[in-house]
């Protein structure tokens, strides 16, 4: 384990290349991986920022949900809540169920994050959203030792760029905006298609996990149950997954890939 | 909604958002998970990539959409075969996001 935050003097040649690597480059490849992300998320917080506005939520509520609570489809469903006026506790609940999902994320990114401080650990956790687990996960598919730099470098554009685009959308109020014409609702789709290709779907048993979670998520949202379809297929096409996995890889345990990522808490 | 009770609706949103993010990451890190569990998780990220990806395609405003107008879903095509072949992420992104904004135009 490195110690964290050093000072800008050189540290000490540690265990990895890669995760010794200048902080600036660091910083900068991890802005690089936040462009498309920021690209799909600031007209999506424009667009709540103006919704919070002429639904009659204060600035500062719509400013404080996207900086605290982070997690799209639960801000849009708050607001659609708060502006039939349900009890908070509906509010409440609603946003624990839209975002359980993030317990899966969570616990599939957990082994990377072993040698990690817990402050650090908790800080990750705060902001992993859906589109920063897709890249981490794609990311760290590529190479297991990342410097916390990238990964951080990361995480504060994307969560910046949702607050901005929140406060944006808050002072531009009523200005009616087309954000649909320029395509720009097409960046996230077209990331996680990307993100799907080059890697993440891996050889044939990823790619019948895949069809067969959109294929369940599909399903469930048009049963209604839009709130649980990336959970509940998330989990059962993974368990799918599972299954068609031969016994000696399953009982293999760790392979490479899902090491920890500070080569530190090994078994 | 008075303003101390829509801040505090706003902590409780948080407080259960960050609960599930959190919780995982805290516990599983220090411990050697299991195989099984460990193949499991493996396969979390393309499930839940494209559980988040399939419902927006096929079913844009509420219903299952999967007429010539829903540009998204057609768009996917070649999108994914574009990633598939060049494997290049930027590219990808510029030729989904031009495409439909190209549709569009042309679909006045």
């Amino acid at each position: 384990m490195r110690p964290v935050a050093a000072p800008a003097a050189p540290a000490a040649p540690s265990a990895s290349a890669s995760a010794s690597a200048p902080a600036p480059r660091a910083w900068a490849a991890g802005l690089g991986q936040a462009v498309p992300v920021m690209l799909g998320y600031v007209p999506v917080a424009f667009a709540f920022g103006v919704l919070g506005h002429t639904a009659g939520l204060p600035w500062w509520a719509s400013a404080a949900m996207s900086a605290f609570v982070y997690g799209g489809s639960s801000q849009f469903a708050a607001l659609q809540l708060l502006a039939v006026g349900a009890a908070p506790y509906a509010v409440v609940l609603t946003t624990f169920v839209v975002n359980l999902r993030h317990l899966l994320l969570s616990a599939a990114i957990a082994p990377r994050l072993a040698g990690w401080r817990r402050r650090e650990q908790a800080l990750f956790a705060y902001e992993l959203t859906d589109e920063a687990f897709a890249v981490h996960s794609a990311q760290w598919a590529e190479r297991a030792e990342r410097p916390k730099a990238e990964v951080f470098a990361f995480n504060t554009a994307v969560h910046g760029s949702w607050v901005a685009g929140t406060l944006a959308g808050v002072l531009a109020g009523d200005l009616v905006t087309d954000v649909e014409a320029l395509g720009l609702d097409y960046a996230l789709p077209a990331m996680f298609m990307a993100l799907l290709a080059a890697g993440v779907v891996a050889d044939r048993r990823g790619l019948a996990v895949a069809v067969l979670a959109g294929a369940l998520a599909v399903g469930l949202t048009l049963l209604g149950l839009e709130y649980w379809a990336v959970l509940a297929a998330a989990a059962l096409a993974a368990t799918f997954g599972l299954a068609l996995t031969p016994r000696e890889e399953r009982s293999s345990a760790l392979g490479e890939d899902a090491a920890p990522a500070e080569g530190g808490a090994g078994r | 909604m008075s303003s101390p009770v829509l801040a505090l609706t706003i902590a409780g949103m948080a407080a259960v958002t960050f609960g599930p993010r959190l919780l995982p990451t805290l516990f599983l890190a220090a411990a050697s998970l299991p195989g099984p569990v460990v193949v499991w998780l493996r396969q979390v990220p393309p499930a839940v990539i494209a559980a988040l990806l399939a419902p927006p395609l096929f079913v844009p405003d509420g219903r299952l959409d999967l007429g010539p107008g829903n540009f998204g879903l057609w768009l996917a095509v070649p999108t994914l075969l574009l990633a598939w072949r060049t494997r290049n992420f930027y590219l990808t992104i510029a030729f989904g996001i031009g495409s439909l904004a190209l549709l569009r135009f042309l679909a006045g």
